[in-house]
């Protein structure tokens, strides 16, 4: 029986980066998927004939530029088309239009608010300074408060030197950690669907309101992905997100990784206090001289790992790894475009509304819509009126839908995985739709006149079928005391694990999700300078 | 300078402290005893401050705010010798702790909280214990630095770094499992380090309460969980904390403080309200009094917060506007009501032991998180809690002083109640809320609504005129991870010096933060007497 050299659970986009790079050093790789597709929660399904929807994850801003070149990505078909600009309705048939370009965001930001627009600037440096002062964090393992190996106080030496050159920004970067994004953008700005737009990139994902500490950070978190590509850097692949899929795909197999898909893992091998192994389900067995997982820290030790090698403190910090999903997704078919009323008097003026619909649409008209969106989910329900980040990928790449017809994908906050009073999302999914659209019918009162087809996902549909435990999107919350070192547990965040021969490469490990590629790269990274 | 009235100038002096509170007293009573002479301006008719006592009605006193003393550090009582002879300390009772279903738990301050949880659980009381330890031993590596000016990072960052470094040495010194576990800890909600380690909805809300003294954060705000440390610190015995009250009411401590500063040569002006604080070409000079008449010092110390001292005494023109901006982004949030009740007979609270020593330490009402969050969303939205939390004492119980022959004066600390309502004004909810608080306390206690001979009820408004605290913030400074430490008031200036030369900082807003504990007084006292 072959013998692979690493075998990588999940072909999600960090489980296939990792395995690339691997492939790329000269390991011979497996990667196994459960699904009967690569990309994981990075895909496009054709859910409807003709009809293609980027199911889960629907825009790329984190991606790391050098994976894209390492990997040279562009060859195996990805390309990346522009999103324009954040277009926030109101109902009071009024709009925030943030465009890509400065001049423009600021003529419209003048007519909300001259004090703003001129605030606008100030804070877009800030962000930047900002992202550049923690992007270094994001692309080296995280440091350990507790280790004084001369590896580790290097490398804290090399990051306090880094932060003394940004001397000016380390307060700044201090309060971003711990603020809340509510309170960072009053700070700032006045206008109520500013600071609601802007706050809301901060609660994307985690179980928190704007108003929650911290965050402040996941805003930061979001913006990083502004600045990295110099150019339009929110994007849509061509294809979808399964664009993106496949192109990983296509260049962990030039390198030399296989790709098996529907094959579950049901055991990962520990002898010894080593892994060497997998069982798929069905019980065929796989022998391996390390095991990456892509998945998340709890599916990996509490579901793959027998309990038996591991230590009963190491088990309480992976139960304490906070998941709970907070996050939906509708995805819709519809028979034309969607006409929002706080356009009226752009076509009332017989000017084309269409660059208004090629950005992101977001609903989320002050803090406290949001804030209130939140106050449902933490008593255990759906947002009666969730926050909506909508986008229109058949304006972006027309094959996403049939001529004239359009797809539509909305990311829906807030939909708690444990609902209250014994309610189940089997029973209240279609009912969760209803509440989004009955939402987005105030601001686009022709949708349900355009609607063909919807689909919805809860958090329970995104662990069912995606593996996502409790429905997070970045397998477990990007909490300030989930981040960095802790990030899944002290020990273990630099993807090494209790389990020799075990590392891991997903979404729960340093630095965390998105679309971002870094945490299966830096595996990569450590799994090949450890020798093994 | 010009001034609009009328000057004389009467003296001068070394140092002039604005406010004789509890930490304008200790900052007073350590320069006295250095040597230094010192005036302490204060505009009420006694000293005191929030940490006063006050009269409710003819022959009933109570304490202004703050009730008890057993936050404040006993270096300060060992280095002033506030020992026995110059005050009596009566030991509080146990808890009460109502819940909304009107029962009522009584935890007997004789024996350990611990054996009487686990009467009902012993999970719970094994984990009181193991969080109870990991409180003491993290206070006690944080000691040093809420006991004495925190280390200065020169201009060079990296030296910041170092002395953080430092701070991290003591903090490592806690050990391989419980660091990384501090600083975890530090940002949390304190309702996830409950629910990681409690079964009983009760004992979460009696340690909750705790974390959210004075705060404006909800269980589930992040950082929540450090105001558990703040208020149960190791000299307080940490979770087993007990109410110390002062026989005479708590001003006899605060007019022992000042006794000590007097005796060491201080001089205490009552009725001395500072207009404004003097400064010429970037140096203060000394102070005005409201009356006209100047006072030439060469430091003034302002135990004032710090918007009151920065905003309405000194002038704009000598600080620059960004200090001047990040003064007023700092968040001082009105959370508290206080009520104060004279009462013709003891109340008696359902389900707890009958007679006195039940209901001489603390009694809370509010029996579950979800009590304390409901609170604080109201809150949020500039709305008055239909159940606010309650915390509530007794003092008369023990001490026949504050009221007649079998008469009793009752504390009552309501959360969360907004500085700014939506909708309607103080003026009108101040008996509104102060209505409610009594029914509240009736359900608990039959009968003590018909025993109130005499209300007080002070709202945020009321607390801001009476004390001059912005906004009517107890704590000055709101006790949030961004307003700590070398964040506290603002980021950077966390040393007790201002732009101001000769103008320093001393009271709550201040490291280590307010609750009564006397720190930010002996802090300041000690780096002005090293500067000077």
């Amino acid at each position: 029986m072959k013998k692979y050299g690493a075998v990588v659970i999940g072909a999600g986009h960090n489980g296939m980066i990792c395995a690339a790079y691997l492939a790329k050093a000269g390991r011979s790789v497996l990667v196994l998927e459960r699904r009967h597709l690569v990309g994981g929660a990075t895909v496009t399904e054709e859910i409807y004939p003709g009809f293609k929807y980027s199911v889960c994850s629907y825009v790329v801003s984190l991606f790391r530029p050098e994976i894209i070149s390492d990997l040279n990505l562009p060859a195996h078909g990805y390309e990346l088309l522009p999103l324009d600009g954040t277009m926030s309705p109101l109902l009071s048939g009024d709009y925030l239009m943030r465009w890509h370009d400065a001049g423009d965001t600021r003529h419209e930001l003048m007519r909300h608010s001259p004090k703003d627009a001129e605030a606008y600037d100030r804070f877009g440096q800030l962000m930047y300074h900002l992202a550049m002062a923690v992007r270094p964090m994001l692309s080296t393992p995280s440091p350990s408060p507790t280790s004084l190996s001369p590896k580790n106080l290097n490398h804290l030496r090399r990051i306090a030197a880094d932060f003394g050159k940004k001397e000016e920004y380390l307060f700044d970067l201090a309060k971003l950690m711990t603020m809340s994004s509510a309170d960072f953008v009053e700070q700032y700005f006045e206008t109520p669907v500013l600071q609601g737009t802007l706050s809301a990139s901060g609660v994307i994902g985690t179980f928190m309101g704007p108003r929650s500490p911290g965050s402040a950070y996941v805003m930061l978190h979001h913006y990083m992905g502004e600045i990295d590509g110099q150019f339009r850097a929110w994007g849509f692949p061509r294809g979808g997100m399964g664009g993106l899929a496949e192109a990983l795909a296509g260049a962990a197999r030039s390198f030399g990784a296989e790709i098996r898909t529907e094959a579950p893992i049901e055991q990962i091998l520990v002898k010894n206090g080593e892994a060497h192994g997998v069982v798929i389900e069905g019980g065929e067995e796989i022998e391996a001289s390390l095991v990456v997982s892509s998945v998340d820290p709890r599916l990996t030790f509490r579901k793959l790992v027998e309990p038996e090698h591991l230590e009963d403190d190491f088990l309480q910090h992976i139960d304490r790894f906070k998941f709970r999903g907070s996050s939906g997704k509708v995805n819709l078919s519809l028979d034309a475009l969607p006409e929002f009323s706080c356009l009226e008097s752009i076509r009332q003026r017989g000017e084309p509304t269409h660059p208004y619909l090629a950005g992101a649409m977001s609903i989320s008209p002050s803090i406290d819509y949001v804030e209130r969106a939140y106050d449902d989910a933490k008593y255990g329900r759906f947002s009666r009126r969730p926050y909506l980040d909508i986008i229109i990928p058949s304006m972006i790449d027309p094959s996403m839908a049939p001529p004239g017809k359009h797809v539509m994908s909305i990311f829906v906050q807030y939909a708690p995985y444990d609902l209250a009073d014994g309610a189940t999302w089997p029973n209240e999914r279609e009912a969760f739709g209803d509440a989004v659209i009955d939402t987005l019918s105030e601001y686009v009162p022709n949708l349900k006149d355009i609607l063909l087809h919807r689909q919805v996902i809860s958090p329970w549909d995104l662990e069912q079928t995606f593996g996502l435990t409790e429905g997070n999107i970045f397998h477990g919350e990007l909490s300030l005391d989930q981040l960095f070192f802790l990030r899944p547990t002290p020990g273990t965040a630099g993807y090494s694990t209790p389990v020799r021969g075990l590392f891991m490469c997903g979404s729960g490990s340093h630095p965390g999700g998105g679309v971002m590629g870094a945490p299966g790269q830096l595996a990569a990274r450590e799994i090949l300078a450890k020798g093994r | 300078m010009s001034m609009a009235v009328s000057t004389t100038v009467s003296r001068t002096v070394d140092i002039a402290i604005i406010g004789a509170g509890l930490n304008g007293l200790v900052t007073a009573a350590y320069l006295a005893k250095a040597g230094r002479s010192v005036v302490i301006l204060e505009k009420a008719d006694r000293t005191g401050g929030t940490m006063g006592t006050v009269e409710i009605a003819p022959g009933y006193v109570g304490p202004a705010a703050i009730d008890s003393i057993e936050l404040v550090h006993p270096l300060i009582i060992e280095d002033l010798e506030l020992s026995e002879h110059r005050i009596r300390m009566i030991r509080g009772g146990g808890l009460i702790l109502a819940s909304e279903d009107e029962k009522c738990l009584y935890f007997d301050s004789n024996g350990s909280i611990a054996d009487q949880v686990a009467l009902f659980s012993e999970t719970d009381a094994k984990a009181f214990r193991e969080l109870n330890a990991f409180l003491l031993h993290v206070s006690r590596a944080l000691d040093s630095a809420l006991t004495q000016p925190l280390a200065d990072p020169s201009s060079n960052a990296l030296s910041g770094a170092f002395n953080l470094l430092k701070l991290g040495w003591s903090l490592r010194k806690l050990g391989k499992d419980e660091m990384p576990e501090a600083l975890r800890f530090l940002p949390m909600t304190i309702q996830d380090v409950l629910d990681e380690r409690f079964e009983s909805e009760a004992l979460k809300a009696m340690i909750a309460a705790t974390a959210l003294k004075g705060s404006w954060l909800g269980p589930r705000s992040a950082g929540s969980a450090y105001g558990l440390l703040h208020h149960s610190p190791h000299w307080a015995d940490g979770l087993n904390r007990t109410a110390v009250f002062v026989g005479g009411g708590p001003g006899a401590f605060t007019d022992a403080v000042a006794a000590v500063a007097t005796e060491a040569g201080a001089e205490i002006r009552l009725n001395a309200n500072v207009h404004k604080i003097l400064v010429d070409a970037g140096k203060c000079t000394g102070v005005v009094l409201e009356s006209g008449e100047e006072i030439q010092a060469r430091r003034v110390v302002s135990a004032l917060d710090p918007r009151t001292t920065f905003e309405r005494l000194t002038g704009p023109e000598w600080l620059d506007p960004d200090f001047l901006e990040k003064i007023g982004q700092i968040r001082s949030s009105g959370s508290v009501t206080i009520v104060r009740l004279a009462l013709d007979r003891m109340p008696q609270f359902q389900g707890t032991p009958e007679g006195g020593k039940s209901i001489s330490g603390r009694i809370q009402i509010g029996g579950s998180l979800e009590y304390f969050e409901r609170a604080f969303d109201a809150a949020k939205y500039g709305t008055l809690p239909e159940k606010p939390y309650l915390m509530a004492s007794i003092p008369s119980v023990l001490d026949p002083t504050l009221a007649p022959a079998d008469k009793h004066i009752m504390h009552v600390w309501a959360q969360f109640t907004p500085t700014k309502l939506q909708g309607q004004i103080w003026q009108d909810a101040r008996e509104e809320i102060g209505d409610r608080i009594v029914s509240i306390l009736d359900r608990h206690a039959p009968g003590l609504k018909g025993s109130v001979i005499h209300r007080q009820v002070e709202t945020p408004p009321d607390l801001e005129e009476r004390f001059g605290l912005t906004n009517g913030c107890l704590y000055h400074v709101d006790l949030a991870l961004d307003q700590l430490f070398y964040m506290r008031p603002v980021p950077g200036w966390f040393r007790y010096e201002t732009p101001i030369d000769g103008l320093f900082l001393c009271g709550a807003g201040v490291h280590p933060g307010g609750a009564g504990t006397g720190l930010p007084g002996k802090c300041a006292a000690a780096h002005i007497i090293k500067k000077s």
